[in-house]
């Protein structure tokens, strides 16, 4: 997640209101596909991805005002995604019910929506990381498949970077184990 | 970043795909946030409107309430008491009240 001069210049296209249409078309050009396959990742089904890519979209429009920084351009549009994802899950929980609970629901829509066979190593590898709780599996995400740091995962999530480690090495242990425990 | 996976994920979408999927979004932010602008420019007009009335409003009953009526208003609309006593007197009081006259005195 370097920080450069496009990032910059979309920052300030952005804060002005009479360009704002056109540096929120530029930003969702450059970063658009990236945020859908997190959002993807977390949600899992892909209508439920659409739709909160929509809502993320809007939330990102909306409240540009707020963010003050360019440097944290990018950081900003993933924690919205990554909120607006877990708005979408929690919307799918019963009453107190924990989004962590959803894991068998989200496995049975992967299976639904790949029902191709040739590609066990990755519907099982995709099915071990949603055994893992909602937190740990967005760390491991974001580290594993975007190859963010520890730090700027804590600027997207908000946790502290030995926390984020914690996560991660949970992460890998529990993926470990449920492929052993599989013999795959 | 970097879009390289370790282990490809089983999603399908081409990119192609995506690409239409966030540019639908773009535009369906955009399209909503000027309809919201519309809205928002409506209701603070509406809210506009409704202030000025109710100032508008209160300005005249104020000066209703405050314009001091003219003396011959004041006349008609208010009897004095003693008017007011002496259109309750019925004939025979009246006669009664003669009784009471003073008598004129008269200077020899």
């Amino acid at each position: 997640m370097e920080i450069n001069l496009e990032q910059t210049s979309l920052y300030e296209l952005l804060k002005v209101p009479t360009c704002r249409d056109e540096g929120f078309r530029r930003l969702m050009a450059k970063y658009g596909d990236r945020l859908y396959w997190h959002i993807r990742r977390i949600v899992v089904g892909h209508d439920d991805a659409e739709d909160t890519l929509q809502e993320t979209c809007v939330k990102i429009l909306s409240a540009i005002d707020s963010l003050h920084s360019s440097d944290k351009l990018i950081s900003w549009i993933y924690s919205i995604a990554t909120n607006e994802s877990l708005r979408h899950l929690r919307r799918q929980t019963r009453l107190f019910q924990s989004i962590d609970a959803l894991g068998p629901a989200l496995t049975s829509k992967l299976e639904a929506e790949n029902p191709i066979d040739g590609q066990e190593v990755e519907m099982a590898f995709q099915k071990a990381l949603l055994t893992l709780p909602t937190q740990q599996r967005i760390v491991f995400n974001m580290r594993y498949y975007d190859d963010m740091s520890y730090e700027e995962i804590s600027a997207i999530t908000g946790k502290n970077v030995g926390t984020l480690k914690t996560n991660y090495h949970y992460a890998t242990e529990k993926i470990r184990k449920y492929i052993n425990n599989n013999s795959i | 970043m970097t879009k390289d996976k370790h282990i490809e994920m089983p999603y399908h979408e081409a990119d192609g795909y995506v690409n239409h999927l966030v540019t639908s979004a773009t535009e369906g932010a955009i399209h909503k946030q000027k309809q919201n602008r519309s809205v928002h420019s409506l209701r603070t007009i509406a809210a506009a409107a409704a202030v000025a009335l109710l100032l508008v409003g209160g300005a005249v009953t104020y000066y209703y309430n405050n314009t001091p009526a003219s003396p011959t208003m004041v006349v008609q609309n208010q009897p004095s008491p003693v008017d007011d006593f002496l259109n309750s007197l019925s004939d025979e009081d009246v006669q009664m009240l003669t009784y009471y006259e003073l008598e004129e005195i008269t200077v020899e």
